[in-house]
């Protein structure tokens, strides 16, 4: 019998060995051979077991036998109550979202929304039950958060469907799928937006969520007109530098109707039906017909957003008249610099944070203005600005000393104190900028918002409205590679809702699971490196020596 | 607990008065500050200009930067756990000074939790690592709190099972090195297969292919096998626990291996009284 115990041990072994390669192999647990060798290794172990304990010559040996046993019981009983206390705890899927996200309140344009919903809007929430956690927790937090919005409006239905499920339903619903891991279709009579749940993040973000509600929900679609011809930014192009169409989808999906417009060289006219004039970038100076119209659309409550980089405008050799800018400051008071923004140090850099913490100061061209950092805390697109905006490649607009009496003119960004605007772009297309004591020194200007009544219309009684218009100086902050910073959207969008006259879409967005930008200077990443890499194993070497030291003295 | 409390110190005081204390802290300081420099700067630039790092927007600092982090340093310790844990008892037994801890009036459960104790100190001392890494984090920006606190739970509940298994394998061994190989053995064994059980189809899947006379029998076992297979990588159910997500299984899955591993050298202790 002991030659068969032996042999039972390396069956037992031999089998289960060949059982994991044959696993391997195939890749396939439940086939038969994989299956047929574990139960044999199993039998031949359990049988090897019982002939030591029969075996067993003496009391010593018997008695070692049995304490042996003891403890293997002992040890499989106690892995048997932890798996099923762990199995009941985790039956309760309970869990604790203690995050921000989990904790927060819904954001305040979130909310003013919701509050303004007059009709239902159907939320279908599609989830698809993949048994795993993760499509359990997005579907979760997915419901939580319609739960939270659904206390601010009796207007807001949730159903869930289950798309492999109920196909059926879905076909009739005329809903689809956007997104693997979930998507919510937002739907109020006739429109219909889908929030496709993106995988990299696994959850609704409140932000697509507002955008939609705001796009199924609203009566009227403004419309925008970008202007093309002066080589104006194409919101066609995804490139991330130089295309737009990210700006444009942006707008798109706060329910912006957008068109392109090359005003005709010969009888230019901006459309009747045009309520925003979008300028993004132009590399060109404006013809005199062209002004002539823009401000025939202006002087009727005309609205406008410019975005000028450094190059734009500036070409007035050969005797040439220049238009826009010399429009800009005589019928909005706005002066747009010929200069390129620096921001100073060891390594002077085109980089412009624009930040709300450098402390406050006084707008020295409108002393009742407070600004908190780069941002005007009283106008109403920065009012409630706290997020860190970042320019390349800025130059000075400012509020003009002389500007005309029917006309309010409020600068709303300023660099930071630390930046001069660099007036010899020779120079600075040399890579030789140095500050120079007859420069304007930061905070500089970099944007200014204007609403002019046209005296002549308004005493008519004819047009009630203001032109208003926000220039400025930069659109890097457009372009598709930056337009997603979430400092950006929000600047746009309070800027289109401001010109749009639509205060209640004027709010700090919804950030959704995104951050502010990390500005590391070289200075500060190599000091990051050494002292995460390098200090922090010195201090503790440093320990060490000190402590053997001291233990020799103490000796 | 006041002999607890003297063998802890007594042997977190040992590692600190020789160069192994100093070695591991070191070693572990470099390996995850070269993490906490590289994914650092790499997030910091990827939230300057997204779309260059395949993001549509800057991408949060605490998913795509500091939970990942926490969960690396949670599994540094696959490295460091068994220089740690070698010395517990293996070394005892090595040197024979375990027959003298062993006169000393001493109950088994006084020396274990004593040494396991003293094992979480020297975690401790790795976690003040970590937080000073962090501490350039929160110089630069702000960070949730949740994420954080909750992150340094997870990396030391991982750290302490890692232990109590290192601590369970160190009561079998006489050598140190034999120790700190199959501690590192049985952990990356664990970790492998666990991350291969991800492949196992789920139970829908496979149920064709189960005789229909099997099915009562080798559907519920198949459920446990696998279900016990994904359970195998400590690190498993921290990542959770460092996005800020509370769950009891998680905390309840660290408690109950501590506590079975524990049990696991309890018994193994005792294995002298009977075996001699």
């Amino acid at each position: 019998m002991a030659r068969v115990r032996i042999i039972a041990g390396i069956v037992a072994v031999v089998a289960i060995v060949a059982a994991l390669n044959v696993w391997a192999i195939y890749g396939e647990f439940l086939r038969a051979p994989v299956v047929g060798l574990l139960v044999l290794g199993g039998v031949a172990a359990i049988g090897a077991f019982f002939m030591t304990i029969i075996l067993a010559s003496d009391k010593i040996e018997r008695g070692r036998t049995l304490f042996g046993l003891n403890a293997i019981i002992g040890v499989v009983v106690f892995l048997g109550i932890c798996i099923v206390l762990f199995a009941l705890v985790r039956r309760s899927d309970s869990e604790w979202d203690l995050t921000q996200e989990g904790r927060r309140e819904l954001s305040e344009q979130t909310v003013r929304v919701l509050e303004r919903l007059d009709n239902d809007v159907t939320a279908f929430a599609l989830f698809v039950d993949h048994g795993d956690s993760m499509s359990a927790q997005t579907k979760n937090k997915t419901l939580r958060f319609l739960e939270r919005c659904q206390l601010h409006t009796p207007h807001l239905i949730v159903k869930v469907i289950d798309p492999l499920a109920e196909q059926a339903r879905l076909r009739e619903l005329q809903l689809t799928v956007a997104s693997n891991i979930g998507t919510v279709a937002l739907r109020s009579g006739t429109r219909q937006r889908l929030i496709p749940i993106a995988e990299v993040t696994s959850r609704l973000e409140e932000r697509d969520f507002a955008n939609a509600l705001i796009n199924v929900s609203r009566d009227a679609v403004p419309k925008v007109y970008f202007l093309t011809g002066h080589g104006e930014k194409d919101i066609t192009n995804s490139d991330p530098k130089d295309g737009a169409s990210h700006f444009a989808q942006l707008l798109k999906n706060e329910s912006y109707a957008l068109e392109t417009l090359e005003l005709n060289p010969t009888n230019p006219v901006i459309p009747s039906d045009c309520d925003v004039l979008i300028a993004n970038g132009p590399e060109a100076d404006f013809r005199s017909r062209e002004i002539r119209a823009i401000d025939n659309f202006a002087a009727n409550g005309g609205r406008m957003l410019v975005l000028l980089d450094i190059w734009g405008g500036v070409d007035t050799s050969g005797g040439r008249s220049e238009y826009l800018r010399p429009w800009l400051k005589a019928t909005f008071g706005v002066e747009v610099g010929i200069d390129v923004i620096m921001q100073g140090g060891q390594q002077p850099s085109p980089e412009l944070p624009l930040m709300s913490d450098f402390g406050s100061v006084l707008d020295e061209s409108s002393p009742d203005v407070e600004l908190r950092g780069s941002f005007n805390g009283q106008h109403p697109i920065t009012a409630g600005f706290g997020q860190t905006m970042v320019l390349i490649l800025g130059r000075t607009v400012k509020r003009s000393t002389s500007v005309p009496d029917h006309v309010s003119a409020v600068e709303i960004l300023h660099t930071t104190p630390n930046t001069w605007a660099e007036t010899d772009l020779v120079r600075f297309r040399e890579g030789k900028v140095v500050p120079d004591p007859s420069e304007t020194v930061g905070p500089i200007p970099v944007a200014v918002a204007s609403s002019s009544v046209n005296p002549i219309a308004a005493g008519e009684g004819s047009v009630t409205r203001d032109a208003r218009i926000v220039v400025v100086g930069n659109r890097s902050f457009t372009n598709n590679e930056r337009i997603n910073i979430q400092s950006h959207r929000n600047f746009i969008l309070n800027t289109m809702a401001w010109l749009t006259e639509q205060p209640d879409l004027i709010a700090i967005r919804p950030t959704g699971a995104e951050d502010q930008p990390i500005l590391l200077s070289q200075g500060q990443e190599r000091w990051v490196a050494y002292f995460s890499s390098l200090g922090i194993v010195q201090i503790v070497a440093l320990v060490g020596i000190a402590v053997f030291i001291l233990r020799r003295n103490l000796r | 607990m006041r002999n607890t409390w003297a063998v802890c110190w007594r042997e977190f005081k040992s590692y600190f008065i020789t160069p192994v204390g100093y070695i591991i802290v070191g070693t572990y300081a470099v390996i995850s500050g070269l993490g906490f420099t590289a994914s650092f700067i790499w997030h910091a630039r990827s939230t300057q200009s997204p779309m260059d790092y395949q993001f549509e927007g800057v991408p949060n600092l605490e998913e795509f930067f500091l939970s990942p982090y926490l969960v690396f340093c949670g599994q540094l310790m696959l490295f460091i756990g068994p220089l740690i844990t070698m010395r517990l008892l293996a070394e005892e037994r090595n040197r024979g000074t375990i027959e003298l801890l062993l006169t000393h009036p001493l109950r088994d459960r006084e020396i274990i939790l004593g040494k396991y104790f003293a094992s979480l100190l020297v975690a401790l001392v790795l976690m003040v690592v970590v937080a000073a890494h962090l501490s350039t984090l929160l110089y630069h920006t702000n960070v949730e709190p949740a994420v954080l606190l909750l992150g340094l739970c997870a990396v030391f509940l991982v750290s302490a099972s890692f232990l109590s298994m290192g601590l369970f394998i160190s009561a079998l061994s006489r050598n140190q090195v034999t120790a700190a190989t199959v501690t590192f053995a049985a952990w990356f064994v664990m970790f492998i297969l666990g991350n291969l059980a991800t492949d196992l189809p789920e139970v829908g899947d496979v149920m064709d292919e189960i005789p229909p006379t099997l099915q009562a029998v080798a559907v519920p076992a198949y459920s446990v096998f696998r279900a016990a297979a994904l359970e195998l990588p400590m690190d498993a159910h921290a990542a959770e626990m460092a996005q800020g997500v509370l769950r009891p299984q998680d905390l309840a899955y660290y408690f109950l291996t501590i506590a079975f591993f524990l049990f696991l050298t309890f018994r193994a202790f005792e294995t002298r009284k009977w075996r001699a």
